[in-house]
């Protein structure tokens, strides 16, 4: 889990610079902000979210990914309402949130934009959304799914399917289509290692490997 | 669980603390030391304008019962030459400048350094535990279990056994044992010289003025203090150390004079003689998951250019500006994030030091007896080295490091 962890900062400023950007929470904090994450995983962002103030709702398909979470929160002393949903099942229900995001997730999905529009319904009037994932092009081939898992092995084989890596105009339209307008995105590149910020992510230009977006309803 | 245990007593490991009090952290300080008013510690710290910023921020400024003794001008020169030629040559290659704006840097008594620190902190929400030693330590995921024996009994643990913290700060000296316990090596050269430490009381004014006399057996410095008062730091082989640690004040102060030359009038002894093994060291790395080390536990570097505790300062200077912006991120202190940044941030100047000031006590102590007596090649030598900038650079102070307390603001 070491390339999540160091993943996690970058993710995490951007996120919080959304939720500024678009008036959803200001100063820094997400004090009351109701907050979904999509896929969370073991918590690796949905805990920091939980000790900036936000009430904290984690879904995850993976029954393991669940318990592991709350196994995890329980022992940071964090409240965080973890549940083995998906996005697409928690949308039926009508609950509604101030900041929703899906990190590294949207690659895995199936229906791109039955996904947007369940983001988009869970999304409360003046929410964020933001979305981070990997672009489909010959270089993030290259390194996302040859390097990370065949030649460093840092993820395990089979964990990314290219054909499912997503452009970002591809994107844009899907969520436009469910009436949320992704009117900012930015790149993340590591680090090289032991260099300035050690292993760590930095944001760049370039859409062409990693990269994230975050809008509001059109 | 504390977000933060900085641990060791001395004038690292306060000033650390009091440091990371004002990064938004929880902060614990678990300290041998039952008794802060143990001692007389002859030495003296030399610190940069960066250094003097952030110990103004920090409030310890102010306390110092004994106003620092500013540095205005640093005086370069090669040992005592027996023949004229020698002497004019070294007339015509100054080592020496001044600034004329304000000083480059400042001297302090330990002593009022450690009084001040320990002043400060006791008005800072800093967890104090006294009269303890780590006995051992556990590292689990979300930080370190620390396991604390009682010294003499006569401890303050509040019965505590055992601390736990996200982060560890080890700020327990050049020979460090939690580094030694998280596995973080250290690189040790023989040990084959001595510092001898001291203060002389010179005849006349020192002006404000650095010395560093270069002498084949190794550097000879002196930094200013207050009135005509100067510290002396001279670098000597074991066994001349061991000699002139023997001997003496009359013999000491004939010593002091051969080496230093006339230039100040008669040097009387005015403290007490303390022998400073000096061993060389490197650290490949300075953090381990959950801890970080931070002053002489970090670096512990040649004390000729009097640069230790700038080390120090900026190491908890940067730590606290880390700290902060890992608490925004609603990361808890134990994120590796944080200890890579500090990794990283921490490694230029970490090398730039040692090299230079390894490089400057073997450059003029190293040569072959042949070389260093050819006065005129020796100055050439130093002519195309950039000793001067070195020593510059160093005065100046901050360079190398970017931190909010170093520009003499609070971190966050």
């Amino acid at each position: 889990m070491a390339p999540l962890h160091a993943f996690a900062p970058v993710r995490i400023d951007y996120i919080l610079d959304s939720v500024r950007r678009l008036g959803t929470s200001a100063g820094g904090r997400l004090d009351g902000v109701r907050v979904l994450d999509i896929g969370c995983g073991g918590g690796i962002l949905a805990e920091p979210m939980a000790r900036l103030g936000g009430q904290v709702t984690g879904i995850d398909a993976t029954p393991e990914a669940i318990a592991a979470a709350n196994a995890h929160a329980d022992m940071s002393g964090l409240a965080i309402d973890y549940r083995c949903t998906t996005a697409e099942a928690l949308a039926g229900s009508g609950v509604q949130y101030d900041l929703v995001y899906a990190s590294e997730v949207i690659e895995h999905v199936t229906d791109r934009r039955l996904f947007a529009a369940s983001m988009a319904a869970m999304l409360a009037p003046g929410g964020t959304i933001v979305i981070t994932t990997i672009n489909r092009t010959l270089a993030s081939f290259a390194l996302a799914k040859v390097a990370l898992e065949y030649v460093l092995r840092t993820v395990p084989a089979g964990t990314h399917d290219p054909a499912r890596f997503v452009k970002p105009a591809e994107l844009r339209d899907e969520f436009a289509g469910a009436g949320i307008m992704l009117d900012d995105m930015t790149g993340f590149a590591p680090l090289p290692a032991r260099q300035i910020g050690g292993n760590g992510f930095i944001r760049v230009g370039s859409l062409a490997v990693n990269y994230a977006a975050s809008g509001t309803h059109a | 669980m504390h977000d933060v245990a900085v641990v060791g007593g001395g004038l690292t490991g306060v000033m650390m603390a009091t440091a990371l009090s004002h990064a938004e952290m929880d902060v614990a300080l678990v300290d041998r030391d039952n008794d802060p008013a143990t001692g007389v510690d002859e030495r003296t710290t030399t610190i940069n304008a960066a250094g003097a910023r952030m110990l103004t921020a920090l409030g310890v400024w102010d306390r110092l019962a004994t106003p620092p003794a500013p540095i205005r001008r640093v005086a370069i020169a090669e040992g005592i030459l027996p023949t004229g030629l020698a002497a004019r040559r070294r007339a015509q290659t100054d080592l020496s400048w001044q600034t004329n704006a304000s000083p480059m840097g400042f001297v302090i008594g330990n002593t009022a350094l450690q009084a001040a620190l320990r002043d400060i902190i006791e008005e800072r929400p800093v967890t104090r535990i006294h009269g303890v030693s780590v006995s051992g330590w556990q590292a689990g995921d979300d930080g370190i279990e620390l396991s604390l024996a009682d010294i003499n009994g006569t401890g303050d643990s509040s019965g505590a056994s055992s601390l736990r913290a996200a982060l560890v700060v080890a700020c327990d000296g050049a020979r460090s044992r939690l580094a030694e316990a998280a596995g973080l090596g250290l690189r040790e050269a023989r040990q084959t010289q001595t510092a001898i430490v001291t203060i002389l009381e010179a005849e006349r004014h020192h002006d404000d003025t650095a010395f560093q006399r270069f002498l084949p057996t190794g550097p000879f410095a002196l930094m200013p203090l207050d009135g005509t008062r100067l510290s002396l730091v001279w670098t000597l082989p074991n066994a001349e150390a061991d000699r002139l640690l023997a001997v003496d004040d009359a013999a000491f102060e004939a010593a002091c004079l051969e080496a230093f030359g006339p230039g100040l009038g008669y040097l009387r002894h005015a403290g007490r003689r303390l022998a400073w093994p000096l061993r060389p060291s490197w650290r490949r790395r300075i953090s381990a998951p959950g801890m970080v080390l931070a002053g002489d536990a970090a670096h512990a570097i040649h004390p000729l250019a009097g640069q230790g505790y700038n080390l120090a300062l900026a190491d908890a200077a940067v730590l606290a500006d880390l700290l902060v912006e890992t608490g925004r991120r609603g990361l808890p202190a134990s994120h590796m994030s944080l200890r890579r940044a500090y990794e990283a941030a921490r490694w230029r100047e970490r090398a730039a030091m040692t090299t230079a000031t390894s490089g400057l006590n073997s450059l003029f102590s190293n040569a072959p007896a042949g070389i260093r007596h050819l006065a005129g090649l020796g100055f050439a030598v130093l002519d195309r080295l950039p000793v001067k900038s070195v020593f510059s650079d160093i005065a100046a102070g901050g360079q190398l490091a970017e931190a909010a307390l170093l520009e003499g603001r609070l971190p966050g």
